[in-house]
């Protein structure tokens, strides 16, 4: 391939036939519409104020409009020199000649020149040509006056720090689509340094997307992404249109700077070709607009050595993240590298986990490592500082590394550090050696001091429970004892005190006091461990006392009499002894006492109670037997019993009387007939029976057997006679009275069949007497 | 005693017949006030007093997405929203006061120490709080209907009274005869679009009373613009709604008139432009009429005229791209008149393709050919072959020819022995134009021959065969010029 030429001028023999701007010469082969194209984008026409004042002979005071474009058309790059010269065939002034050089083929064409680095190049024509048919251009083309050691001189001169990465965000928006930028300045040469420091900047394949004119008459008819134009050019709606750069104020469009644009400008014109180079290996492509290449070149910058800031980190993980996957391993691995080399800190946690799982699945080995270690001791200082960290999967030298760092931090940590870690390192997959753990436990923990996070410590780990029973058998038994009763406590096991019995005799009392294990097992336990270690005595009253602080049930007391089997002594059997005598005063008629009394029936531990208490423990034998029997003749309809029971009542004392009363009245309550039970029955024990009685006839419970039973006592003459057993009665079935006509409607025909429907419906009529109070609400009132 | 009971039954029917009746038509007449009246309250509060508490709009309205960046006028969407928060709030006020008031009262009624005096009272008041919600809540549907049936009134109101004011305003463009053009696109512009006065980021490209406004618009950053040119909207700064470009010369104020001139490479059509606006700025200056240049391009462009004519320079060759109108304000006693003045490269009228591009040709009513004499016999681009591209490219643009003006322009007036008689006559005798000339009279029905000399005479300024030419081009327009020579 090649460039066709084309020159452009006011001419009188050309190709149009007439004399007038029309094309001079042009190489074979162009066609019409590029022509048509180079016609419009070459047109010229000099500033105004030298169209007034300066005679058309001072052709240097021109502004030279040198342009790279892009066909609309064909696509093909058109690349202008339009120059000012002076007077045409007719000595009109205004005339202009154009140089135009058209390739289908930019980059073999170009070779690796950059299109602004024709600036002034020895190739171009500023004269007509004398025949109308002009040589293709074949390469390489000569290089014009930009280079990049003269740009990086003309940038030094400048102010350029601030404008230059502005310029280079306002193009590559141009290239996006945004509005084009206007590079307003006093003198047209200017402004193709600036443009060189743009295309140097952007590297070879974005530069040779970028567009450009150095000088335009009309700039609101610009096709360029950046065009040069001349302040008294400028539109007035070129703040609003454009991207106005207008040198001569300062003025800029302001904005925030890309950040690639940013490290560009600090690479600086000289070495931004190796970082391009760099960048293009990792690259998206020649293709990829400017912002795809904000990864790779921060990648590229990274590599180079330029340390690289924390958003410039991250960026270039971000695109690893996205782009490794495409990449050949070695060149993902390379540059998976870079973010690491940066200073710690750099990215986020969560970032370098995401870079660590890429490094995992290249794989990268080494990287993996060094990407584990550094998420182990960044999660390792957060837990030392007492914070959250997550765990990280970590393997081989890494894991080492990690796990001697948390047997440090674990050295010197309070209960809470100690824990975070532990959880860490077990969700890390790391397994902390046991001795130290250990030792951990036995040295590193104040059993006194209860800390909230030990009991989540002491769960999580044997090694620390053992280290820490082995460092509570060192301590007075009062240490061990708190540390049992405290919630910690809990979690030391029976297992983990292995080797320390007074420690387990301890562990068993507690555990006997809080509710867990069940006293008399304790009790069999521990005298089997001071049997084992050759205690002496086995049983003694402070034990005893310790394990039923709040006194022992009748059941157990029975059981605990039998493993008395000799002499007991004088503290086991005062405990005893206090013991019997409180089962004995409080009674348990029907339950414990007589379980107690025959327990203690024979055993040589009964003659050695005081006499009241084996009075007492002989009595509450048989009136458990009288009840037993009762409850039997009950079922069957017998109330001779109760004759028995009311006669062991009136021959009982107090707490006697208050315990038989407690089981006399349910009895009395299913007897059936119940007149018969109730003969010879004490005022007390009827009274008592009336207020349950009004319970259980409830409309609630509308329990219409026993109001039958109870009406039908009513009429029995020995109760009937008796004031004090008749009066109760009448006052529970008032109860009735409320009941709902339907249960009252089933307690008459009980009743009826049982021939008191009379009575009942006159002790109804009673009620119905009291209607115009309850119709008034009186009867609510009082509720 | 059963007596006694019958006396009591007929009592506590009696009780009943009264007291559930009364207590039916007092919950009623409660219910059905209290409901409207809720209604009505809460539309003021949403209306008129805005407190903070109120909710916000359940589906704010708002603008279509390619719309103008200015706030919806309130008939056109808010106000609908307003009316659907009216109902939601006015809606839960009333359930609420349903549920606290009347239906608490009812169920204690039943659970009061003397139920048969005050349950009657709660069956009572349930039957007619029930009976006054359904009518109450059908007095409030229909204040709501009226709410919305006035709220479509007036935005039907203010739709017609959107649609007559954009009439109005059509009406009198179109009685003031004027018609906007973009003098860089060449589009005939219907109606300008503004940029907002605060803020020039915001171009609004169609401020026409619509959805955003019937006379007036407010931007999105607060500030207040007119919506059309009968209320000042030109004093806005203007821009053509097809390529964005600034309209500086005011559109919609006054009249416009394209001016397109013609003619071969070289025919002196820049000189001749030059010659027309130092004619005009003679006149401003002797305070006959008003001439300004009315955008900043212009300004730049034709600052040297008067300078370039006085030193006798040669004009510069105007370059082969698509021209861009030269404006030029002009008052007289009679009116103000945009003249919008095309001088193409001659090129443009002898290569194939390029004279169609010149669409400005289409708009206009008066077009001046210029010709060099002195060209003619030179070898150069024939006149009639500039003058036959532009009659076609006229021609296809949709121009009645038949009223449309042509001036032919001869320049060089002061270089030739002008003619004695008839300077058509000369063109065919002398110039070997008749084939021209034949053409012009047949295709043009209203058309004029001229001698021009585009040259400042010392002592007496422009030559006067230009203020003829002026004259001449627009006689018709509107504009009184001054009658004798400058």
């Amino acid at each position: 391939m090649a460039f066709q030429q084309l020159y452009y001028t006011s001419c009188e023999h050309g190709l149009s036939g007439y004399s007038g701007f029309q094309f001079n010469a042009v190489s074979p082969r162009v066609s019409s519409a590029v022509m048509r194209e180079v016609e419009d984008r070459t047109v010229y026409e000099p500033p105004a104020r030298l169209v007034a004042g300066t005679r058309p002979g001072q052709k240097g005071a021109y502004p030279v409009a040198f342009s790279y474009g892009t066909s609309d058309a064909t696509d093909a790059v058109i690349m202008s020199q339009v120059v000012f010269a002076g007077t045409d065939y007719s000595g009109r002034p205004g005339n202009y000649f154009a140089h135009a050089l058209v390739t289908a083929a930019p980059a073999q064409d170009f070779g690796s020149l950059l299109p602004v680095e024709l600036w002034r190049a020895e190739l171009w024509r500023e004269r007509p040509a004398g025949r109308t048919e002009l040589p293709e251009l074949t390469g390489p083309l000569p290089r014009g006056l930009v280079d990049r050691a003269a740009t990086q001189a003309f940038l030094r001169e400048q102010d350029a720090a601030d404008v230059l990465p502005q310029l280079v965000t306002a193009v590559s928006k141009a290239m996006a689509g945004d509005r084009p930028v206007l590079l307003a300045s006093r003198d047209i040469g200017e402004g193709i340094w600036w443009i060189a420091a743009v295309s140097y900047l952007l590297g070879e394949q974005l530069a040779r997307r970028m567009t450009f004119t150095t000088y335009t008459h009309r700039p609101a008819h610009t096709r360029y992404h950046l065009t040069g134009v001349l302040p008294a050019a400028l539109p007035p709606d070129a703040g609003t249109n454009f991207q106005l750069f207008d040198l001569t104020t300062g003025r800029t469009p302001g904005g925030r700077v890309h950040p690639l644009a940013a490290i560009l400008s600090d690479t600086g014109i000289a070495a931004a070709a190796e970082l391009w180079r760099q960048a293009a290996v990792f690259g998206p492509g020649t293709e990829a607009p400017f912002d795809d290449w904000l990864g790779p070149v921060s990648a590229a910058a990274g590599l180079l050595g330029r340390p690289l800031s924390a958003g410039e980190t991250d960026e270039v993980a971000r695109w690893l993240l996205a782009a490794a996957g495409s990449m050949p391993p070695p060149v993902a691995e390379t540059a998976l590298g870079i973010p690491l080399g940066q200073p710690d800190g750099a990215l986020s946690d969560r970032r370098l986990a995401e870079l660590h799982a890429l490094a995992r699945s290249l794989p990268a080995p080494g990287l993996t490592a060094r990407l584990g270690l550094a998420l182990a001791e960044r999660s390792l200082t957060r837990l030392a500082a007492g914070q959250w960290a997550s765990p990280v999967p970590l393997a081989g030298e890494a894991a080492e590394q990690a796990r001697a760092r948390a047997l440090r931090i674990i050295g010197a940590a309070t209960p809470a550090t100690a824990l975070a870690v532990l959880e860490w390192a077990a969700g890390s997959g790391l397994s902390l050696p046991e001795p130290e753990l250990e030792e951990y436990g036995r040295t590193g923990l104040d059993p006194r001091a209860q800390a909230p996070e030990l009991a989540g410590l002491l769960r999580q780990s044997a090694a620390v429970r053992r280290g820490l029973a082995e460092r509570l058998a060192s301590e007075p038994p009062a240490v061990a004892e708190t540390f049992f009763s405290a919630p910690a406590g809990l979690f030391l096991e029976r297992d983990d005190l292995a080797g320390q019995p007074a420690l387990t005799e301890l562990w068993l009392v507690q555990a006997a006091a809080r509710g867990s294990a069940d006293p008399l097992r304790a009790f069999d336990e521990i005298c089997d461990i001071r049997a084992l270690a050759g205690c002496s005595p086995l049983v003694d009253g402070e034990l005893l006392a310790r394990l039923w602080p709040h006194g022992c049930p009748p059941g157990q007391l029975a059981e605990l009499v039998q493993a008395v089997t000799g002499p007991p002594a004088a503290d086991v059997l005062t405990w005893f002894t206090a013991q019997i005598e409180t089962v004995v005063t409080h009674g348990a008629l029907g339950g414990g006492l007589p379980l107690l009394a025959r327990a203690l029936d024979g055993h040589l531990l009964l003659p050695l109670l005081p006499e009241a208490d084996q009075r007492a423990i002989q009595e509450g034998t048989r009136t458990d037997e009288l009840l037993v029997k009762a409850r039997s003749a009950v079922r069957s309809g017998d109330a001779s019993v109760f004759a028995g029971l009311f006669g062991a009542y009136a021959a009982a004392d107090d707490d006697g009387r208050r315990n038989l009363r407690r089981e006399l009245l349910p009895l009395l309550a299913t007897a059936d007939p119940l007149g018969p039970a109730l003969r010879d029955c004490p005022a007390e024990v009827a009274a008592a029976f009336g207020r349950e009685l009004a319970n259980w006839l409830s409309p609630m419970r509308a329990d219409t057997a026993l109001a039958r039973r109870v009406f039908t006592a009513l009429g029995y003459p020995d109760v009937a006679g008796r004031p004090a057993l008749a009066e109760p009665l009448r006052a529970s079935l008032e109860q009735v009275r409320k009941w709902h006509r339907r249960d009252l409607g089933k307690l008459a025909r009980v009743l009826t069949d049982d021939g008191l429907g009379r009575p009942f419906r006159a002790w109804r009529g009673e009620q119905q007497a009291g209607l115009g109070r309850r119709l008034f609400g009186a009867d609510r009132r009082r509720e | 005693m059963w007596f006694v009971f019958l006396v009591i039954a007929v009592l506590y029917v009696m009780y009943l017949a009264i007291a559930i009746p009364a207590a039916a038509a007092v919950a009623c007449a409660a219910c059905a006030l209290w409901i409207p009246v809720t209604y009505l309250r809460v539309l003021g509060r949403v209306l008129v007093t805005r407190p903070a508490w109120l909710p916000d709009w359940k589906r704010p309205p708002r603008a279509p997405g390619d719309s103008d960046p200015a706030v919806l006028h309130y008939l056109y969407g808010p106000a609908l929203a307003d009316a659907d928060l009216t109902v939601r709030v006015a809606y839960d006020d009333g359930a609420g006061f349903l549920r606290r008031s009347a239906a608490r009262n009812i169920v204690r009624s039943f659970e009061s120490d003397v139920p048969w005096f005050t349950a009657p009272l709660g069956v009572g008041g349930a039957v007619g709080a029930a009976a006054g919600t359904a009518a109450g809540a059908a007095v409030a549907a229909g204040c709501a209907l009226i709410h919305l049936l006035v709220v479509g009134l007036l935005a039907g109101l203010a739709w017609a009274a959107g649609t007559v004011l954009r009439g109005i305003d059509s009406a009198v463009l179109r009685i003031r005869h004027i018609k906007m053009f973009c003098p860089v696109c060449f589009e005939p512009v219907p109606y300008p679009g503004y940029v907002c006065p605060g803020d020039d980021r915001h171009p609004h490209h169609d401020v026409r009373p619509g959805r955003l406004g019937i006379v007036g618009r407010r931007c999105q950053c607060g500030e207040p613009m007119k919506t059309l040119l009968l209320f000042g909207s030109a004093r806005m700064s203007a821009f053509c709604p097809h390529c964005d470009h600034l309209l500086e010369h005011r559109p919609g104020e006054a009249p416009e008139i394209v001016l397109p001139f013609f003619g071969a490479v070289g025919a002196g059509k820049t000189r001749l432009l030059f010659s027309i606006v130092t004619q005009l700025q003679a006149w401003d200056a002797a305070g006959q009429l008003t001439t300004e240049f009315a955008d900043s391009v212009t300004k730049r462009e034709l600052a040297v005229a008067e300078g370039i004519l006085s030193s006798g320079e040669t004009t510069w060759a105007t370059p082969p791209e698509l021209p861009r109108a030269h404006v030029i304000r002009l008052s007289s006693g009679r009116g103000t008149r945009i003249l919008h003045m095309f001088d193409a490269a001659g090129e443009r009228f002898v290569n194939p393709g390029r004279a169609e591009e010149l669409r400005y040709l289409g708009t206009s009513r008066t077009f001046v050919l210029v010709i060099d004499p002195l060209s003619v016999r030179s070898g150069a681009v024939p006149p009639d072959r500039a003058y036959h591209r532009a009659h076609q490219t006229i021609q296809a643009m949709g121009v009645d020819l038949k009223t449309a003006r042509l001036a032919v322009v001869f320049s060089r007036a002061d270089m030739i022995s002008a003619p004695d008689g008839d300077v058509a006559e000369w063109a065919v005798n002398e110039l070997g134009l008749a084939n021209l000339v034949r053409s012009v009279r047949i295709q043009f029905s209203e058309k004029s021959v001229f001698m021009c000399a585009a040259a400042v005479m010392e002592g007496t300024g422009m030559h006067p065969s230009v203020a003829a030419l002026l004259r001449w081009m627009l006689a018709g327009e509107g504009v009184t010029l001054p009658a004798g020579p400058s």
